[in-house]
């Protein structure tokens, strides 16, 4: 039976933080467009009842760019997935031929 | 090159790749890969309806496009870890290993899954609410179920016995579903900055129809992705299983006795 490796763990991790690595550029030129002027943005409140309508976004260039980031990053990270996945069954399949092959 | 051997495998532990596990490893691959086309196909298809075919939303503009990144990501979280408090209940009372293979995979999974929700919910509320992260009540109680399903792995590999592992692991599925439910009722229950469901709503489904088609067909897509993903990672946890157990059937060989 197996059991969780730290390497696997590690393995998530990278993929986590190489995501995040490649989205902080872009998130950083977004950010230095400015901010709207806080009096249109809709600031998280304690007092919102439930069903309040906040206030609509303002339109601004940094909205695509969120939704840009945030379809990479999506892409990127089960993509990243996707290859680790074949990556481990390689390294499985490897591991198979060797005890077969010494046995 | 394959070589083979005569020696009898102890009970219960089968070489790999051979006879009808062999098989059942090959039929989970197909069924994967044909998924995974399908899934590829219909992932393509929601990505040219939500930037070419939905039309901007008229409140929020066109932040709320991640909606169709985010919701499909909290559905296929959700799913893979209702799964995997099935598998584990199933696990604990059958102590069928397939179960936990099925379990552990749902938790990757689901671990993935609510990760993108994670990093696509605070790109949408810095733009709609002017702060990456709010601690109300949904985004927290998501937050716990992160950590939860981290404690899952964290549990497996600690302990020493695999099997008790392997329980305690089980456990803590079972009861880490718990927050399934409260995560989606949290806006109803309590005063809640994040935006009420318009779909999963007593009155019924509220949004434009072009909208509501992209939803479905990306919740579609993600499922299908879900299940293709889910495939690979059981066959990858059940080969896994084997090579555990083909190091085991090694070490039990009993040894020829030393020269003199």
């Amino acid at each position: 039976m197996t059991t969780m490796r730290p390497t696997r763990f590690h393995r998530l991790a990278a993929v986590i933080a190489a995501s995040l690595a490649l989205a902080l550029p872009p998130a950083a030129r977004a950010s230095a467009q400015g901010s709207p002027p806080p009096a249109a943005v809709a600031q998280p409140s304690a007092s919102a009842l439930p069903g309040e309508q906040t206030p609509a976004p303002p339109r601004t260039l940094r909205a695509y760019w969120h939704v840009f980031i945030a379809f990479g990053l999506a892409w990127l990270f089960l993509f990243g997935y996707a290859l680790s996945l074949g990556r481990r069954f390689r390294k499985l399949e490897n591991e198979i031929d060797s005890l077969r092959g010494t046995s | 090159m394959e070589t083979t051997t005569t020696r009898a495998a102890p009970v219960g532990v089968q070489p790999p790749g051979t006879g009808e596990a062999g098989d059942s490893l090959r039929g989970t691959r197909r069924w994967a890969l044909g998924l995974s086309l399908l899934a590829g196909a219909t992932l393509l298809t929601a990505l040219w309806m939500v930037f070419f075919y939905v039309p901007t939303e008229a409140e929020m503009g066109v932040v709320q496009r991640i909606f169709y990144v985010h919701v499909p990501s909290a559905w296929t979280a959700f799913m893979a870890f209702g799964l995997v408090a099935l598998c584990s209940a199933g696990y604990l009372w059958l102590r069928d290993p397939r179960l936990d293979a099925i379990a552990v995979s749902a938790a990757e999974l689901g671990l993935v899954f609510t990760t993108l929700v994670l990093l696509t919910g605070p790109l949408w509320a810095r733009v709609a609410w002017g702060a990456w992260w709010v601690w109300e009540p949904r985004l927290t109680l998501t937050l716990l179920l992160w950590f939860i399903y981290v404690g899952y792995f964290m549990l497996r590999g600690a302990a020493e016995n695999p099997e008790r592992g392997k329980r305690f692991a089980a456990i803590l599925g079972v009861v880490g579903a718990i927050d399934i439910p409260l995560i989606h009722l949290s806006v109803q229950w309590w005063r809640s900055q994040h935006p009420k469901p318009v779909v999963m709503r007593p009155e019924g489904a509220q949004a434009d129809p072009a909208i509501l088609q992209t939803l479905f067909v990306s919740l579609f897509a993600f499922t299908l992705l879900f299940f293709a993903l889910l495939l690979f990672r059981y066959g990858l946890e059940r080969l896994s299983q084997r090579v555990h157990a083909l190091r085991v059937t090694r070490e039990l060989r009993p040894r020829p006795l030393p020269q003199g």
